[in-house]
């Protein structure tokens, strides 16, 4: 090696940032983005319920069922009063139909579960270097509902906290839930009240000391999340994760089963303000036997719990959405399963914000690929993000400096301009 | 290049010092045999002492002595942690003391500025008295602070009660820098640094980010202990990451490249990040907007890792091994098990882990992107290897590019390379970087830096150490700046952007998540880390089977082994660690990263998907957690539990008060502390479950307070 410096940044890098915020926050609204912001649905779903299908989703079994066709299977097709057909699989849900919209073209290239969930809850393919934050953080970040309540604002049920806050930080996170019928996690005392009491006073006196003399934010924040924790322990708020307080008629139209029950505590803690729940209803990987007793129970019961979730629920300000990380293929193989599709799928959209009654977007007559009207992750999430009031052009920067948008974005190289990616479907907005 | 006389004006004769007797030759061939005790300086260069056979000590002048000799002085320089300490102590309070006399005539300035209105003037001045205030030197650690600290920042966890007192009731003027000795050579500090690294590199127990069943890395994980366990040189061990060949036993190594499994451009940005602190990631898809970093650049540098191949195998191996495969699967088939295996166990599974390997391909592949639309390159075209700054490779040197990368990263000229080791280094042990962020160090130091002067004696000191990062690290705890109480307020983000922090005591910190569960283990446990997940050895023995003799029962077997050892890697059979339910083993044992719902997650363990991205910020969950969640309930006062047997073993209410209180925040009680918790504690000698209830309120309050928490 000889050496010998070749360039080396002159220019201080803060300097740099400096300049560069200032142009990017001078950026001029994008032509598309500003005109859909003017859309009557901008903003009315206050809140979501989001119905997350874990392991790949069935098109052709669910909302795109090919009557006629080799790949159809023995699942059956059924009319809706909006006059497009749903899977007899779904025969609770095809009433409600002027309720929701089916979206037929959901289209990606990533066919791994994890790697195509993230992609459709976050809007960015998966990289190593950063981890983009879900839709629920940038709702949270940029039209946030405003509550008095103390409960979270976001709670994910049977599923983990990936990806969540992404770069956003621990204030944009879920507050995961495993089982939705044993309440919020260590919201109770193990001990008697007295003793519990007795405990806290003993911190007190033991805190004073270090209190008095470290006065740092961060010490600070931790005496306020005791406050916080207290207060929320003792308030009323907490019911709303208590599913045995729902009345018995009401929560008997979700069916049973932990996903119906995952529903039912998602519409209680919706009435209790709590402004995105995920839940994630797993089963539907099915590489084999998807035309089975069992696999069908899966998507009668996901009809049922939805359905009442579109019953139950204040749909003027909450959208309900339902969504997969990708479909299955129209072959049928050799162990009566279907395997991983990701280059067509459904999804569904119902409530605030939202014209129901439609089937957006076309496949082809086997359900492989899209004809018409292809919906990427992108456009999903700016759909959704439209009806959330979240402008589609507000750059938000990572800790690291990195701009990004809520559905995506890539940039002009001549203007130096951050564009986003997803646009949103305008057939399926109010 | 003269960074070797700069130590060696602070070296003294070395009484420790465990040189080798040898032969010595100066210019003019003359010939001694002596050993090395030491180097001073002189007016006209550095004077080496050597001590004949003799026991007499001999001075000569490095410059007269032969090359061979001078480099052997260079890498055997006796270096003295003390001196180096007090070098460091130095410079800090030379900063402290100009700081403080800046601020003060700033403030006088301010005070006559009849510019500014009253309400500005305030407002300015009290900016200013904040930023003088944290000008002055903090109190001395007391020994129970100090003993708390040490075995925080170097064991990863809280001493013991017999480690605490043992230190708290220890004689000598010397006793702090033997902690510091005795701790860097433990086996918990290997836990505690490779958590650090686990954080740093992104080490997880399950490798592929492709789902299905990942690949387990255990092997890796011990790979990357044992480099902190030998202490072996920083440059080398980045050397070998970046260049590993082979599977994950033949050569753990490779897991850092296989932790972004098809990914190399992110490989590359994540290797910028932690290895340079130089951020690049945004010159993947167009020039950087803020520096000197063209996109044509990044792909230059991917170029060193144009040929690499990951989960390829070569197609005759394949072959073979699917031939075995389905051969083995038939003959399980056979044996009509009863047992059924899903999908995951099966014999393909295992064999899948044979393409996760690393290898040099022929071809470099690395090509510019589709939409590339600048002009010095089409889309699509191949690109070759070249740096972007600091040395310029000479590529027909070497067979292998990513060698030539290895050795331009790692280089003693690399402008980064050994900045950002020190400066991630300062912020291990101070909790905040010379100059932050740390993956983004800026051009221009000077500044920038809190410190630059003393960034600078950093950077000469760790080449000295020849990347030593222990001697490093030990020369950081034992400065008398380290050893202070940490700062009552923390500078607020326009003092640390502004480079304004000067480090009159390590910053205030909460415990890493790691380091609180680890402190949950040493309360628990009577051992805290005699567990060891270790898989190395086991898997390469196990790996190395001959698939064409094995027979249906043989594979049976292997696979139920398999599945043992990966699970061992995960701490996961270590079922007679478990104390009140819960597995009491350190985080460094256990799965990377835990699952959602531990207690590592909540409170803010990385997830090993990005780069440093632990945290250590307070939440609700976190706090419902610590007062009504198991740990605090039920382990930590269960029968089993250690501090439950220390509290039950000692007579005497105000002792027991004690024994809790060194075991949980190592310090003797105060006396009103002291009374207070006495009352709590309820003997009935009759009813021992009534004494442990007074235990379990009193461990439950400590464990509840901010004390337990932060590192003061």
């Amino acid at each position: 090696m000889s050496v010998g410096m070749k360039r080396w940044s002159d220019l201080a890098r803060r300097d740099f940032s400096r300049i560069a915020a200032q142009s990017l926050l001078g950026v001029s609204l994008v032509p598309g983005a500003s005109q859909v912001l003017a859309q009557s649905s901008a903003g009315r779903a206050k809140k979501v319920i989001y119905f997350f299908l874990s392991g790949g989703m069935s098109h052709i079994d669910s909302f795109d069922p090919k009557p006629g066709s080799k790949v159809q299977g023995p699942t059956e097709a059924i009319g809706t009063p909006s006059g497009f057909q749903i899977s007899s699989n779904f025969e609770s849900l095809a009433s409600l139909s002027d309720h929701f919209s089916v979206i037929r073209t959901m289209t990606s290239q990533t066919g791994d579960h994890q790697g195509g969930r993230y992609y459709v809850r976050t809007g960015y393919k998966r990289l190593a270097s950063i981890v983009h934050p879900d839709l629920a953080a940038w709702k949270k970040k940029l039209a946030p509902l405003k509550t008095d309540s103390t409960l979270p604002f976001w709670v994910s049920i049977r599923e983990g906290s990936f990806p969540g806050d992404g770069f956003m930080g621990p204030n944009f996170a879920p507050v995961p839930l495993g089982n939705p019928n044993s309440g919020l996690p260590n919201s109770a005392p193990m001990v008697d009240d007295g003793i519990f009491e007795e405990r806290l006073e003993m911190v007190n006196t033991f805190n004073e000391m270090f209190t008095r003399r470290f006065r740092t934010k961060e010490v600070r924040a931790y005496n306020e999340f005791y406050e916080h924790a207290l207060e929320l322990m003792s308030s009323d708020d907490l019911e709303a994760f208590d599913l045995s307080k729902m009345e018995k008629s009401r929560r008997q139209k979700f069916g049973s089963g932990q996903g119906a029950d995952a529903a039912a505590l998602a519409v209680r803690l919706n009435e209790n303000d709590v402004e995105y729940v995920h839940v994630n209803w797993g089963g539907w990987d099915n590489h084999s036997g998807i035309f089975e007793a069992n696999a069908a129970q899966n998507f009668r019961g996901l009809s049922q719990a939805v359905a009442a979730t579109l019953e139950e629920v204040n749909l003027d300000e909450t959208m309900v959405v339902l969504a997969t990380e990708f479909g299955r293929s129209p072959r049928i193989n050799e162990n009566r399963g279907r395997d991983h599709h990701p280059l067509a799928f459904s999804a569904m959209v119902a409530g605030a914000g939202i014209k129901g009654g439609q089937a957006y977007g076309k496949t082809d007559k086997n359900g492989y690929a899209v004809d018409d009207d292809p919906v990427s992750p992108e456009d999903l999430n700016a759909t959704l993000a439209t009806a959330m009031g979240i402008p589609l052009d507000k750059i938000v920067f990572s800790p690291s400096g990195r701009p990004f948008l809520v559905a995506g974005h890539t940039e002009d190289l001549k203007t130096r301009q951050i564009i986003p990616v997803g646009k949103p479907v305008k057939d399926l907005l109010i | 290049m003269n960074s070797v006389f700069q130590i060696a004006i602070l070296a003294v004769l070395l009484t420790t010092a465990q040189a080798e007797v040898r032969l010595w030759t100066d210019s003019k061939d003359r010939k001694v045999e002596a050993e090395l005790v030491g180097v001073e300086s002189s007016g006209s260069g550095p004077i080496v002492q050597l001590r004949g056979k003799n026991g007499k000590v001999i001075q000569f002048p490095f410059r007269l002595l032969s090359r061979e000799d001078q480099s052997y002085v260079k890498k055997n320089l006796p270096y003295d942690p003390q001196r180096a300490a007090e070098q460091i102590d130095a410079l800090v309070w030379e900063k402290l003391r100009q700081a403080n006399g800046d601020l003060k005539l700033e403030l006088s300035r301010v005070m006559r500025d009849s510019n500014l209105s009253r309400a500005d003037r305030l407002q300015k001045k009290e900016e200013i008295e904040f930023e003088i205030s944290l000008t002055h030197p903090t109190n001395q650690l007391s020994d129970e602070q100090f003993v708390r600290r040490v075995y925080l920042d170097i064991a990863g966890r809280i001493p013991t009660y017999q480690e605490a007192t043992s230190f708290i009731d220890k004689a000598g003027n010397e006793k702090r820098s033997e902690l510091i000795d005795e701790l860097l050579l433990s086996n918990a500090f290997t836990s505690h640094f490779f958590n650090y690294l686990s954080d740093l590199l992104r080490i997880r127990s399950k490798l592929t980010m492709n789902g299905g069943q990942g690949l387990h890395s255990g092997a890796y994980h011990d790979w990357v202990k044992d480099q902190i366990r030998s202490n072996r040189g920083w440059d080398e061990v980045v050397k070998e990451l970046v260049t590993a060949e082979g599977t994950l036993w033949e050569n753990p190594a490779v897991g850092y490249a296989l932790t972004d499994l098809g990914m190399p451009l992110c490989n590359l940005s994540n290797t910028f990040t932690v290895f340079l602190g130089t951020e690049i990631t945004c010159a993947q898809c167009h020039d950087h907007p803020f520096e000197e970093v063209y996109q044509m650049d990044f792909y230059r540098m991917a170029a060193f890792f144009g040929k690499v191949e990951t989960g390829k195998l070569d197609p005759q191996k394949t072959q073979a091994l699917e031939k075995e495969t389905s051969r083995i699967q038939g003959e399980i088939a056979k044996l009509n098990l009863t047992t059924t295996m899903g999908s995951g166990n099966s014999m393909g599974e295992i064999m899948g882990t044979f393409r996760y390997a690393v290898r040099d391909g022929d071809v470099n592949r690395t090509k510019l992107p589709h939409d590339y639309k600048y002009d010095d390159g089409e889309p699509l075209q191949t690109v070759e290897p070249a740096t972007y700054f600091g040395e310029i490779v000479e590529l027909e040197n070497y067979s292998n590019p990513r060698v030539a990368f290895g050795d331009w990263l790692t280089s003693k000229e690399n402008p980064r390379f050994t900045i950002n080791l020190v400066n991630r280094l300062w912020k291990f042990v101070f909790g905040l970087g010379q100059i932050e962020p740390v993956y983004n160090i800026p051009g221009h130091l000077d500044g920038q830096a809190q410190n630059y002067k003393l960034l600078t004696y950093l950077e000469s000191l760790m080449k000295d150490l020849d990347y030593d990062v222990k001697d490093f690290l030990r020369v950081l705890y034992n400065t008398e700046v380290y050893q202070r109480v940490a700062c009552a307020d923390s500078p607020t983000m326009a003092m640390i952007d502004k480079g304004r922090y000067h480090f009159p005591a390590p910053i205030l910190r909460r415990m890493s998540s790691e380091q609180m569960w680890d402190s949950l283990v040493s309360l628990t446990t009577e051992s805290p880390e005699s567990y060891q997940s270790r898989v190395l050895e086991d898997y390469q023995q196990l790996m190395s089977v001959d698939f064409s003799t094995m027979n249906g029962k043989q594979a049976v077997k292997f696979r139920e082994d398999f599945r043992t050892l990966n699970q061992r890697g995960t701490g996961m059979n270590s079922l007679d660690r478990r104390v009140g339910g819960e597995m009491m083993v350190r985080a460094s044992e256990m799965s990377l990263p835990a699952s959602d719902r531990h207690f590592l997650n909540t409170f803010g363990q990385s997830n090993k998907l990005l780069t440093q991205n632990g945290n250590r910020l307070g939440s609700i969950p976190q706090v419902l957690m610590m007062m009504n969640g198991k740990l605090t309930n039920e382990t930590l006062s269960d029968a089993k539990s250690q501090i439950m047997k220390n509290a039950g073993s000692i007579r005497g209410e105000g002792d027991t008060v004690e024994a809790i209180f060194l075991s949980i925040l190592s310090r003797y009680p105060t006396p009103e502390e002291r009374t207070f918790a006495q009352r709590s504690l309820k003997r009935d000698r009759k009813d021992e479950s009534v004494e442990q209830a007074g235990y379990a309120n009193l461990i439950w309050a400590l464990l509840n307070t901010r004390e337990f928490m932060f590192i003061q």
